[in-house]
């Protein structure tokens, strides 16, 4: 049986032909110097919280709704960075911590071998793993945290894999 | 078509591929070639030539930002698009600002601003006030069909919804549309 919404020809009324060839119509025409506008707003940093919020959302389809900027922005008005985060950012630190033991754990095992050589490698693995943890930019992991926690993600399961955190480390 | 077709058949996504590789000349192509598709999406959203226009310049300044990261995934209609209504959905937002626990996303209507109307014969008013009426997705569904020609699987991606609800939506809206306008053609 054929979907009844697709068949436009029910549509073929008068009046949505006139309405669909007065939308076709191009009604305005960019300016001119759309791209020389553009190129000088390049020169300007990306200082928008909604685009640092939106870019970060995108990279977790999870996150990746295009409502979420909203509410996250909401939330960051109605809940600055003060005592009363500090419950969010102990449900983050906890899988990170988790995560980044296990991913240690994982690189010593690797490391450890019967080539005491080898046993340096896990050093300066070791450093590279922890120093992206210091250097977390703290604005965007309460984002990030706001955003989890506006999509329900309570139980922090899909946190606790280093591959799902991977990317707050880039 | 297939969203996710190759590079080599969707000419803007291989310029933005350029782009990624440093072809910054890749870039002028890319504006010159969707500036007007986007303007008129935001126009007819907005009503609005001024916020249509710093929209539209807000998206190419995204995607120039973005093409270090990016990747074909879909066409670029989808990714552009996608930019476009995100930011659409910010715009009402910062028009209207609801509180959080009052918005609801078919409140999404849009604004007007009457400084930018053009002058309009009766039936074209009647075409805009009918498409403001709508609710955000059911109209920027129908706009990305009828203006942009996208197809319904398109549709749905940028819309990150299924094509059933895609077609659901524009559905209701040709319905309530014709009722909107019964009588005045």
């Amino acid at each position: 049986m054929k979907d009844p919404m697709d068949t436009p020809e029910q549509f073929n009324d008068p009046e949505l032909l006139a309405f669909d060839q007065w939308l076709n119509r191009s009604s305005v025409q960019p300016p001119a110097n759309l791209l020389p506008r553009v190129r000088a707003h390049l020169q300007e940093p990306p200082a928008s919280l909604d685009e640092s919020i939106d870019q970060l959302l995108q990279q977790n389809p999870d996150l990746n709704d295009p409502h979420m900027v909203w509410k996250v922005r909401a939330q960051l008005q109605n809940e600055p960075m003060t005592g009363n985060a500090s419950p969010v950012w102990y449900r983050w630190l906890s899988p990170l911590a988790a995560a980044a033991t296990l991913t240690l754990a994982f690189v010593s095992f690797q490391s450890s071998g019967p080539k005491p050589a080898d046993a340096d490698v896990s050093l300066p693995l070791q450093a590279s793993m922890e120093s992206p943890l210091s250097d977390l930019d703290s604005e965007m992991m309460q984002i990030i945290a706001l955003a989890s926690n506006l999509e329900g993600m309570s139980d922090l399961s899909k946190l606790e894999s280093v591959e799902n955190l991977a990317f707050l480390f880039d | 078509m297939e969203d996710n077709e190759k590079p080599d058949s969707d000419p803007s996504a291989q310029l933005m591929l350029q782009l990624r590789d440093g072809d910054e000349a890749a870039f002028d192509q890319i504006v010159e070639r969707w500036q007007s598709p986007l303007i008129n999406f935001f126009y007819r959203s907005l009503s609005s030539y001024e916020q249509s226009e710093d929209l539209t310049q807000m998206v190419f300044v995204r995607l120039y930002r973005a093409a270090p990261n990016y990747e074909h995934r879909a066409r670029f209609s989808t990714y552009l698009f996608q930019i476009a209504r995100r930011l659409l959905i910010n715009e009402f937002r910062r028009s209207q600002r609801k509180p959080l626990d009052s918005w609801d996303p078919t409140e999404l209507h849009a604004i007007t601003s009457g400084q930018d109307h053009q002058r309009l014969t009766e039936l074209e008013e009647a075409f805009e006030q009918a498409l403001k009426k709508l609710p955000e997705n059911h109209r920027t569904a129908i706009l990305l069909l009828k203006q942009q020609e996208l197809s319904y699987q398109e549709i749905a991606n940028i819309m990150e919804a299924s094509e059933s609800a895609v077609k659901t939506w524009i559905f209701r809206a040709r319905q309530f549309l014709k009722q909107e306008l019964k009588d005045l053609v």
